[in-house]
Formats: C-alpha cells, sequence, structure tokens
C-alpha cells in the first residue's frame, strides 16, 4: 500500500514538474528534461525494484509468517497437550489427592464426632444420672419431710384432740361437782329450814360470832 | 340530856333501824305533845301503826320525858339521831329471821364485847342455809353452812365419789 502511493505520488510530481518546464522555457528543457527523465527512469527502475523486493520480501515474509504461525500453532498445541496432560495429570492427582485428604477429613470428623457424640453421650448420661440423684434426694427429703410434718400434725391433732376432751371432761366433772354440791346445798336449804333447832341454829349463830372475835373481825 | 336518851333507847335495843325507828317515833310523839296539847302526857296519842312502839313509849321514864322541852327537843332528837347514824352496825345474815328473844340474846353478847352502843343489823338469806354470815365496814364473812360446804367441797366430793364407785 505504501508503495502504490509513493508511486502515485512520483507520477503525480514528475507531471506537475514538466508542466511547469514547459511553462518557463522549452529550451533548457530538452537537456533537463533528459536528465530528469533518466533521473526518474532509474527512480522508477529503482522504486520498481524495491517494490519487486518488497513483494517478494512481503510474500517471504507471509509464507515465513505462516511457517512459524503453523509451527506456533503445533507448537502451541503440542504444548497444549502437554500442557492439559500435565494439567490433567495434576488436577487427577490433586483431586484423587484432594479426594483422599477428604475421605480422611471426613473420617477424622466421622471420629471425631462419634467421639463427641460419646462424650455427649457421656455427659448426658452423667447429667441425668445426676438429675436423676438430685431428684430422688429431693424426693425423699421431700417425702420424709411431709411424713414427719404429717406425722407432727397428726401428733397435734391428737394432743389437741385429748385436750378438748380431758378439758370437756374436766368441764363436765366440775359441773357435776357442782351439780352436786348445788343438790347438797339445796336440800339441806329445803330440810334445815324447817327442821334445825333454834338452839342449834343459835349456837351456829354463837359459833360464828365467837370466831369473829378471834379473828378480830370488829375492830 | 341527848346521851340519856340514847342511852334509854339503846338499853333494850340492838338493831340498829329498830334504835331509829324509835328515836323518830318518840319525837313525834313529844313534838305532837309538846306543841298541840300544850302539856306532856303519857296518855298522848302515839304511833296508830305500831302497837310495840306505842307500849315502848308509855314505857318510858316520866323524868326523861319531862326532861324534854319545846327548847331543847330539836336539838336533843338531832344530837341523839346523829349518834345513832355514826354507830356502824354489825350486819348479821341469817338463813330466816330470829324471834326477838334470840336477837336481844345475840345483842346483849355483842354489847359485852364490843360496848354499850353497839348495834346490829339483820339480813335474811335463805341461801346460807344455817349458821351465819357478817359484814363489818363493808367487809363481809361468810360462817354458815353454805361456806362450810364449800371449803369442804373436795372433801365432800371425795366422799361422795367413793360412796357411788361403790
Amino acid at each position: 500500500m505504501a508503495v502504490i502511493s509513493l508511486i502515485l505520488y512520483l507520477e503525480e510530481y514528475r507531471r506537475r514538474r514538466k508542466a511547469k518546464l514547459a511553462e518557463k522555457g522549452f529550451q533548457e528543457a530538452n537537456t533537463t528534461e533528459q536528465k530528469s527523465l533518466n533521473i526518474l527512469y532509474r527512480a522508477m527502475k529503482k522504486a520498481q525494484t524495491i517494490i519487486g523486493n518488497a513483494e517478494l520480501e512481503g510474500i517471504k515474509v507471509g509464507a515465513q509468517n505462516r511457517l512459524a504461525e503453523k509451527k506456533a500453532e503445533t507448537l502451541f498445541e503440542n504444548q497444549l497437550s502437554v500442557s492439559r496432560s500435565e494439567l490433567e495429570k495434576e488436577m487427577s492427582l490433586q483431586v484423587n489427592k484432594t479426594y483422599s485428604e477428604y475421605i480422611k477429613f471426613l473420617d477424622a470428623l466421622k471420629e471425631q464426632n462419634n467421639q463427641i457424640q460419646a462424650v455427649n453421650q457421656e455427659a448426658i448420661k452423667q447429667r441425668a444420672n445426676t438429675i436423676f440423684d438430685k431428684f430422688e434426694q429431693n424426693l425423699g427429703t421431700f417425702l420424709t419431710s411431709t411424713e414427719q410434718k404429717s406425722v407432727q400434725s397428726i401428733e397435734l391433732e391428737l394432743r389437741s384432740a385429748r385436750q378438748l376432751i380431758e378439758t370437756y371432761k374436766t368441764q363436765q366433772i366440775a359441773i357435776i361437782d357442782e351439780n352436786i354440791i348445788s343438790i347438797l346445798e339445796r336440800t339441806l336449804t329445803l330440810i334445815l329450814a324447817k327442821k334445825i333447832p333454834l338452839k342449834d341454829q343459835m349456837d351456829l349463830v354463837y359459833e360464828a360470832l365467837n370466831k369473829a372475835k378471834v379473828e378480830k373481825f370488829v375492830v | 340530856m341527848a346521851t340519856d336518851l340514847l342511852t334509854i333507847i339503846l338499853s333494850d335495843t340492838y338493831i340498829k333501824n329498830q334504835a331509829e325507828k324509835k328515836v323518830l317515833a318518840l319525837k313525834n310523839y313529844l313534838l305532837s305533845s309538846l306543841f298541840t296539847e300544850g302539856k306532856k302526857t303519857m296518855t298522848a296519842k302515839t304511833t296508830a301503826d305500831n302497837p310495840e312502839l306505842d307500849i315502848w313509849i308509855k314505857s318510858l321514864d316520866e323524868k326523861i320525858i319531862k326532861g324534854i322541852t319545846p327548847q331543847n327537843v330539836y336539838s336533843v332528837f338531832d344530837k341523839t339521831e346523829a349518834d345513832i347514824k355514826a354507830v356502824e352496825p354489825l350486819v348479821l345474815y341469817l338463813p330466816y329471821d330470829l324471834p326477838g328473844e334470840e336477837i336481844t340474846q345475840i345483842g346483849r353478847m355483842l354489847r359485852k364485847d364490843y360496848g354499850p352502843k353497839f348495834l346490829i343489823e339483820v339480813t335474811i338469806d335463805p341461801n346460807l342455809i344455817a349458821g351465819c354470815a357478817l359484814s363489818y365496814k363493808g367487809i363481809y364473812k361468810d360462817y354458815s353452812v353454805k361456806q362450810r360446804i364449800s371449803d369442804n367441797k373436795e372433801a365432800i366430793l371425795k366422799s361422795f365419789k367413793q360412796y357411788v364407785k361403790h
């Protein structure tokens, strides 16, 4: 493309130069023109050579490029194949290793889980045993306390009932005693009021007055 | 004069309210005879509702009656009433009323022990059964059979219960 542009440029330059020389004088034109044409001819020759070389070189370079490209492709493919193979191999190894580690990890995890589960079970068992022991102890204490309270309450009730019976008995006996005394007094009142001789009554009065005298009741 | 009158009244009177009644009856009699009839006479009207007092007034010594004049009658009786009122009587609680003779005996006996102006009051209390209770200056003392029963209640009940058991 650059060569074509250069050729077009030189052609245009030559046409304008020729026109310019035609205007200045035709005389000097023959020699100069001849020279110029020679120069131009050589330049064109050279340019064509250059162009040809360039084309050749371009073709050569293109071929080289295509060859190199092909080589590179082949090499790249080979490298890629190797790399892929290695990568696959490496990946396979890594996957196997990872899988193995993962399996180990899972086993370890399982083992750990089993251990934790066992520990938890043991802890739960101990906790349950402790709770049951404490519950049993509390229940025992509660039952003992309840029994004691019940016994105390019953004893208290019995004591109260006995006391009530005793009080009632005492009161009844006191009432009976009072009744006996009242009956005795009433009987004596009824009988003695009619039957006691005056002398006996006077003797009792004198006796009372003498007692009062001795006791210095009248001072 | 007032002392003589009091001595005369108390000579055969041992119950305080009887002494007061006698003083009042004598006073009424003398006031009536001194101020309405103008002269003293033992035949003047005494008390229509109590023949015993009439007899008593008529049995009094004429000298005593004559010693009381319209001038001193009020002072004599005021003094006599005050003297009787001042006497603190021994209250005698009896299960039933005693004849006057027995009361007189009791009065005499008490005067021997406590002086010539000693008076009693008699109150009937059938609950005492027999014997008597005394009260003097607000203090009560029971010497009756009822009190004896009360004092010996336990022993009586004990013997009674033994009898019941057997």
